[in-house]
């Protein structure tokens, strides 16, 4: 037995769990467009206080929902660093060599970081509370317009809900691939900058090579269990839109149209 | 009736205008019902012989029929893929869905299952492997074992008459070997064709048959007394007798000889305190 990797479904009965798929990832959308369009700091209080209330509504608990997250700490203060050192404006804290620091930089990289954090916090959730299969029959749904001028959507969709599925199992195989260069010599805790880099290398090439060998073995079981891609949809489940579906989509509309004004 | 009739088959992979034959000259026939193991070491052709069975290599040379149906007729592919389910080594490898229950009914809505049939028949396969009531369960979750018997669960569901397992227990640890080997004997029990892969000759012990595969060749087929007594052939095709035949050798290489060569451990047992 293990632990549930970051990103994996976890079963529930919360309303989340219960909401159709497809209007789960409309809700995303809509939300994540509200996040995406506000640019004043009351409007991300309010998503982050609405991010809170769903969190709360899923069953699943901050922790869950803040994973994957606080890995990216390193990530988070980069962009923080480089808005503030390298952003355009005239009101300058403090300038030395070809930095130029100043607060509007500083607010600038907060906002960037503030939306990336969300726009996380919302797929781990997404991800958290829709069966894998389920999501790619929504992203089926979606895309289905996109059909009618040739794309194959249902590859497409297929290809998007397996690799978001593969994406702990890919982490977890890189993990034990740095484990065992670890081992044998590599320094990936190095503070070198150079260092660090070359490190990256001999664990980037078996990564992927080990994701090509098992895109491979699962297509072929694809295959061997009758997976056509011409034929069929995904889900073939008729979508019955409950009420609270229709409420999950309004509120999410509201938040949008909130975001714009603020 | 005959569940796999194949003559003079040949294959050949071809990467980057080198051709290496992996095939070459195989005839083998398998009874409906029948237990069949395929032995052999790297490189022998097994995986290669029977993944031609259920269509997911072309046949080049000669001619096969699972189930009276041939590989080649493309309008037929999918039902015979549907008669001759496959399981595979790595069941990590094999998982379109984490959710146990979405991942065993894939193959049943690919085959256009009526939704309302499905939960049933998922439900009848995690039987079968003795996995009911892991249904909502994240394949994540799950031991080593747990995982190949949903995999199997994936293709029972789908009412295979061929059931083709390519060592699908080299990456289990002994209790998840155990866990698949029970469930592939009952499978056995219900009536259904096994052909399984596999380098453990232990595993090969209650097969009615043994394949034994070298070079690309089927080198011999026999009863398992007959091919896994026989030191010099399995030697010769790079494996290593079951430890019964090796201890039996052992002691009439010191001079000892038992009235029969033992194939199992019971058997063995039996023989040595016949000496007393």
């Amino acid at each position: 037995m293990s632990f549930l990797p970051t990103g994996s479904y976890r079963e529930g009965d919360s309303v989340l769990h219960r909401m159709d798929a497809f209007c789960k990832l409309l809700c995303t959308i809509l939300f994540l467009a509200g996040v995406i369009l506000s640019d004043s700091f009351p409007g991300y209080g309010l998503a982050a206080g609405c991010l809170l209330a769903v969190t709360l509504v899923s069953h699943l608990g901050p922790g869950t929902a803040l994973r994957g997250v606080k890995r990216m700490w390193l990530f988070f203060c980069l962009i923080l660093l480089m808005n503030t050192a390298f952003f355009e404006t005239e009101q300058i804290w403090w300038e030395w060599w070809i930095f130029r620091f100043s607060a509007d930089g500083f607010f600038q990289g907060l906002q960037v970081v503030l939306r990336v954090a969300m726009a996380m916090v919302l797929g781990n959730l997404l991800m958290s509370t829709t069966s894998p299969l389920e999501l790619a029959g929504a992203m089926e749904s979606l895309l289905y317009p996109l059909k009618l001028i040739g794309v194959p959507v249902r590859d497409v969709a297929m290809i998007l809900g397996v690799a978001i599925q593969f994406i702990p199992t890919f982490s977890e195989e890189a993990e034990a691939i740095r484990k065992a260069q670890t081992a044998r010599g590599a320094r990936f805790e190095s503070r070198k900058l150079s260092e660090k880099a070359k490190s990256v290398v001999p664990l980037v090439v078996p990564v992927f090579l080990a994701a090509f060998r098992r895109a491979d073995e699962l297509a072929m079981a694809m295959e061997a269990r009758g997976y056509r891609r011409t034929k069929g949809k995904i889900s073939k489940r008729r979508r019955h839109l409950s009420r609270r579906d229709g409420i999950g989509l309004l509120l999410c509309s509201l938040f949008g149209a909130a975001e714009i004004m603020l | 009736m005959q569940a796999v009739n194949g003559k003079r088959i040949f294959f050949t992979y071809e990467d980057d205008g080198v051709s290496s034959p992996v095939l070459e000259d195989v005839s083998l026939e398998i009874q409906a019902g029948e237990f069949i193991a395929v032995l052999g070491a790297n490189g022998s052709g097994k995986s290669t012989l029977v993944r031609l069975l259920n269509g997911l290599l072309p046949l080049e040379k000669g001619e096969l029929k699972v189930w009276n149906l041939d590989p080649r007729q493309e309008s037929r592919l999918w039902e015979l893929r549907r008669l001759c389910g496959m399981v595979f080594q790595n069941p990590d490898n094999q998982f379109v869905s984490s959710i146990v229950e979405e991942d065993v009914a894939f193959g049943l809505r690919n085959y256009d299952t009526p939704e309302e049939e499905i939960p049933e028949r998922v439900g009848r396969a995690l039987s079968l492997v003795g996995m009911r009531g892991y249904e909502r369960y994240s394949t994540h979750m799950l031991s080593g074992g747990q995982k190949q018997r949903v995999a199997m669960a994936g293709v029972l569901a789908m009412e295979p008459e061929i059931l083709i397992f390519d060592e699908a227990t080299s990456m289990l640890d002994p209790q998840g070997r155990r866990e698949v080997l029970a469930c592939l004997r009952q499978i056995h029990g219900m009536g259904k064709t096994i052909v399984m892969i596999t380098h453990y000759v232990e595993e090969a012990l209650d097969a009615d048959r043994i394949f034994l595969m070298q070079g690309g060749k089927l080198r011999k087929s026999g009863s398992p007394r007959e091919i896994l007594t026989d030191r010099g052939l399995l030697a010769e095709a790079n494996l290593i007798p079951p430890l019964a035949v090796r201890i039996y050798f052992d002691l009439k290489d010191s001079g000892i000889l038992l009235d029969r060569c033992p194939l199992t451990k019971e058997e063995l047992v039996e023989e040595l305190c016949r000496l007393k």
